[in-house]
């Protein structure tokens, strides 16, 4: 299955910022087989603080084993780390997408 | 079972209780459940370490002072402060330790670097507490099966992690300034 990083929505952050997750997204590819693409998208949080979100697309399935489940669980805990260690002082929220 | 263990389980139950086609309600109400199983798991944990069990409902009272957004700041801070810390001990590392985000009082008597259980359960409380918010109150984007289900993992995980982790010197700390943090800062 072709996989590939979406542009980074330029968004509400600054250049600098921006850099940063081109970085981190380069990082990341090529992204592994069960990931379409991954997404992000700057804004702010429900308490108001600077906020990355982080949507990876992966194929339908009404009911993903506990394996899958497990495997996605390492590819955000993996992703929110580089985003955390990264220079920038935004939150990074992690939500996965079907299509 | 606990109330915390309680919800958990419903979250997974909520999670699949359409086999084929799950309802966004189920889906949206499991997110929450999610959620609220790790904060009362904190609550619980906070308020019998900081009151005694008499008289009765005293417990309750902790419990019941504690806010949703203070716990999350105070999430935050514990982990923003702990990345700083890594990076000012890491080779060629020019700055000593510095953290806004922790205040002085608690950086005090907290012991660096926290432990990665209790990093975990920091960063899936204030995940988890972001996705109730968007589960109960942004309808304009559907939730899906394997996204609700990776939120309870993280749930999951946070209980386990805790359960490492709770007795602590740092948790102890986790848990006192989860109530008290924002009245050290006077």
């Amino acid at each position: 299955m072709a996989t590939k990083m979406d542009d980074i929505d330029p968004g509400a952050a600054s250049m600098a910022e921006a850099q940063i997750f081109h970085e981190i997204a380069r990082k990341w590819t090529p992204l592994s087989e069960d990931i379409k693409r991954i997404r992000f998208r700057y804004g702010e949080a429900s308490d108001g603080s600077p906020a990355v979100w982080i949507t990876i697309v992966v194929p339908e399935d009404l009911k993903p084993s506990k394996e899958k489940i497990k495997a996605l669980n390492r590819a955000t805990e993996s992703f929110r780390k580089d985003v955390l260690e990264a220079n920038t002082n935004r939150w990074p929220y992690i939500s996965v997408e079907t299509e | 079972m606990s109330l915390p263990r309680d919800l958990l389980e419903q979250a997974t139950h909520l999670a699949f209780r359409e086999p084929k086609r799950p309802r966004q309600a189920s889906l949206r109400r499991a997110v929450s459940a999610a959620y609220y199983a790790l904060f009362h798991l904190l609550l619980q944990d906070t308020a019998s370490d900081i009151a005694p069990i008499t008289p009765p409902g005293l417990r309750h009272l902790v419990a019941r002072a504690l806010s949703h957004n203070e716990m999350k700041n105070v999430c935050k801070g514990f982990v923003g402060g702990n990345t700083a810390y890594v990076k000012s001990i890491a080779p060629g590392a020019k700055k000593p330790f510095q953290s806004s985000e922790i205040p002085p009082s608690t950086q005090r008597v907290l012991n660096f670097p926290l432990e990665n259980d209790l990093i975990s359960v920091l960063i899936a409380f204030v995940e988890l507490q972001e996705a109730r918010h968007e589960a109960d109150y942004n309808t304009a984007t559907a939730l899906n099966r394997p996204d609700v289900l990776l939120k309870i993992q993280l749930a999951h995980n946070a209980f386990q992690d805790w359960a490492r982790i709770k007795s602590t010197p740092n948790a102890t700390v986790l848990k006192t300034a989860l109530l008290l943090q924002k009245q050290w800062g006077r």
